[in-house]
């Protein structure tokens, strides 16, 4: 059966769809506007174009046979006092020094049972 | 989905694991004074009422059928010359492709947990805590803990804050990527990462190469949050006018990224243009030279604390002052100020702080022309501590300070927020932000009771069946009945602190105070004028008298309609019942302060 409609508008649609179209696949993966942003958290963000890799095996990382893997700890930032130069202290999050970064994993370790 | 709809959400079960020896951290039998609500008898019970009340705000907020172990100490620990270790706590692992987790991703175990349903690690703990209680002896005892759990802290590093922030990075607000190289761990990024966006370059960080991540690293605001559920919590907490810098002759290589001090007027509030003097403080502080009219830029700033070279400077006529933030990195950290002295002078010129880059840039361009015209203002229409689309700004840091950098919001945030680079010395409790990066990680959160009653148009909590209150069920407020946005203001009025106990959301320029409400409930209204602790005074020649009222003074006002923008709302400070305190801070010890010595 022919299709039903002025034979005009075919063409008219695909000249104002096609750059829609285009606008919307080449939107850049910024979210939108704050007043439109949805209610709830999505339950996975949004993936990326790329293929998920899979885990690279290391000596941080136990795979598990269901497929899953475990990353071990890992020292992060250190809530500290760093003296400035006129003496005086500054509550900062920071990296540790070495000696206190080997303290902490020290402790850590110990924790663990040596592991 | 709206959390509560179908029922009880179970709030998150924390539990503290007491792994000191006997005699020592939170076995401690010294004996103490209540303080602040806490009811603890020896420093060790009042050390672990600490943590428990940690455990509380975030059990309490989160939404686990799985039980969070934190092991925890706070035993003395080593000290060095140039730092001081307060505490640190992390998540002890992550998982990747867990039931319930999204694939190929890192989530933190007690966030993989909550996500399985199931507890995945058996009987090893989600968290790692290292508390240092040997904090009095390793400063000389000018830097005590403070155990109240008010926030009322003073001078003292208040303990409950510090705890809070770190076990925020453990229940996941951290990324195990290093962003110094941009590496994904073991070829995966984390849930994290998954939110951070680059809003310089256009691209989200899933889409970057490492090289491309590690750059991104160092691109100091433009690094932003760019999950959905902070981006409708920001114009709920952070207050409008983001500070900016402009100068003339433009000097080559200038970033112009500023951060305003804890003392003197916002930008917002009282703009000013000047030609740049280097100042120059002489002992034993003393500004040599013509500042008149002048915009000052310290430092070196080794012989007086920076709210006393100000007002000096203000007093020798400036209209304003830069110091140079001596941690060196870009963007500047804020100039900080103990509570105690707070409102020496008063300060009632603009002051902030700039980058070691930024001050070599502007020092020699002065030397060079001679006269250089710079202008302190602010954005009016954009929130302090956020992109121009409503994007939360992450710590981004040239050089990369290592795994702060990107595992923090930037601490340019105004009003200071809980998981920023710099712990403030009048702490904020505030959780609202980081719950709700949790939303955007995956992670469910309870407001209010964790039910949706009838009449509710949200989980209440406390406020059970009061209709039209306009709130979300994520615990944010609908921007039409949120009461947030005062007006302009000018003259006086309006209350700085809000009343309902809840946080009021930022007004528009002009407006706001941070304002601490009496009766053990603050109100938090940013972008405007300060005030100080429960008095509620304000800088400025203003000031709010028990955080209620507020009068405006030359530069300090409060829109009309600040009050306590989320009172009727349901914001999980209902939930939490965590008092909010206001003031982003840093603390300098001052070493002439006799301080009574006290167990760390």
């Amino acid at each position: 059966m022919a299709m039903a409609g002025p034979r005009w508008l075919l063409p008219l649609l695909l000249i104002l769809g096609l750059p829609l179209a285009t606008c919307v696949s080449e939107r850049p993966s910024a979210p939108a506007e704050p007043t439109s942003v949805a209610a709830s958290a999505p339950e996975a963000p949004p993936a990326s174009p790329v293929a998920p890799p899979a885990v690279i095996p290391g000596p941080n990382v136990t795979l598990l046979p269901d497929g899953s893997a475990i990353l071990g700890p890992r020292v992060g930032d250190v809530a500290m006092l760093r003296r400035m130069p006129d003496g005086t202290f500054k509550r900062v999050c920071g990296p540790p020094e070495a000696d206190m970064r080997d303290m902490i994993e020290a402790k850590m370790r110990a924790r663990r049972g040596g592991q | 989905m709206a959390l509560g709809a179908a029922g009880a959400a179970r709030a998150a079960t924390i539990t503290i694991k007491n792994v000191d020896n006997p005699g020592e951290g939170f076995n401690d039998p010294t004996p103490a004074t209540p303080v602040g609500g806490n009811s603890g008898t020896t420093i060790g019970e009042q050390r672990m009422n600490v943590f428990k009340k940690v455990a509380q705000l975030w059990g309490d907020a989160l939404v686990s059928a799985v039980p969070i172990v934190a092991n925890a100490s706070f035993a003395p620990l080593t000290c060095s010359t140039n730092q001081i270790m307060l505490g640190q706590a992390a998540y002890t692992t992550s998982r990747s492709d867990a039931p319930g987790s999204p694939p190929h991703v890192w989530v933190p175990i007690a966030l993989a947990n909550a996500l399985a349903g199931t507890d995945l690690n058996g009987s090893e703990e989600e968290i790692d805590a290292m508390f240092n209680g040997g904090l009095s002896d390793c400063s000389m005892n000018l830097q005590n803990w403070y155990y109240g759990l008010d926030g009322q802290a003073g001078d003292d590093v208040d303990l409950l804050a510090v705890v809070l922030h770190e076990f925020g990075h453990g229940l996941g607000f951290a990324s195990v990527l290093d962003p110094s190289n941009g590496q994904a761990q073991s070829g995966l990024l984390d849930a994290f990462v998954r939110n951070v966006y680059d809003n310089g370059t256009n691209k989200a960080w899933t889409d970057m190469t490492d090289a491309e991540r590690a750059t991104s690293a160092k691109n100091a605001r433009h690094l932003v949050w760019s999950g959905p559920n902070v981006m409708r919590q920001m114009p709920q907490v952070l207050g409008l006018g983001s500070p900016t810098i402009s100068v003339t002759p433009a000097p080559s290589g200038l970033a112009g990224h500023l951060t305003e001090s804890e003392f003197g007027p916002y930008l917002a509030m009282k703009p000013v243009s000047g030609i740049l003097k280097v100042g120059k403080v002489v002992a034993p502080c003393t500004i040599s030279g013509s500042v008149t009219n002048a915009i000052v830029l310290f430092a070196d700033m080794n012989l007086c604390p920076p709210v006393q070279a100000a007002f000096l400077a203000q007093k020798a006529g400036a209209v304003g002052a830069m110091f140079e933030d001596p941690v060196g990195a870009d963007p500047p950290y804020a100039v900080s100020v103990l509570p105690s002295i707070q409102n020496y002078g008063p300060v009632t010129i603009p002051t902030v702080s700039v980058s070691s880059h930024d001050l070599q840039v502007l020092s020699s361009a002065a030397g060079t022309s001679g006269s250089l015209m710079v202008t302190l203002d602010a954005v009016a229409d954009q929130r302090v501590g956020a992109d121009t689309m409503g994007r939360t700004d992450l710590f981004a840091s040239n050089p990369v300070l290592g795994a702060s950098t990107l595992s923090h919001w930037d601490p340019l945030a105004r009003p200071d927020l809980l998981m920023e680079p710099q712990i403030a010395s009048k702490a904020t409790h505030d959780q609202r932000m980081e719950l709700a990066a949790f939303r955007d990680m995956g992670w469910k959160t309870v407001c209010g009771n964790g039910t949706m009653d009838s009449g509710e148009q949200c989980d209440l909590g406390d406020q059970n069946g009061v209709a039209g209150s306009g709130c979300y069920a994520d615990c944010t407020t609908a921007p039409t009945t949120s009461g947030s946005g005062g007006a302009l203001g000018t003259g006086s009025g309006g209350s700085g602190g809000g009343s309902g106990g809840n946080p009021g959301s930022g007004g528009m320029l002009g407006s706001g105070g941070l304002g601490d409400a009496s009766g053990g409930t603050t109100g938090l209204g940013t972008g405007g004028a300060r005030s100080g602790g429960a008095s509620g005074q304000a800088t400025g020649g203003s000031s709010a008298s028990g955080g209620t009222s507020g009068s405006g003074g030359a530069v300090a006002s409060t829109g009309p309609n600040e009050t306590g923008g989320d009172s009727k709302g349901c914001s999980c400070e209902t939930a939490t019942g965590a008092p909010t305190q206001g003031l982003s801070l840093l603390f300098f010890a001052s070493l002439f302060m006799l301080r009574r010595r006290r167990p760390g």
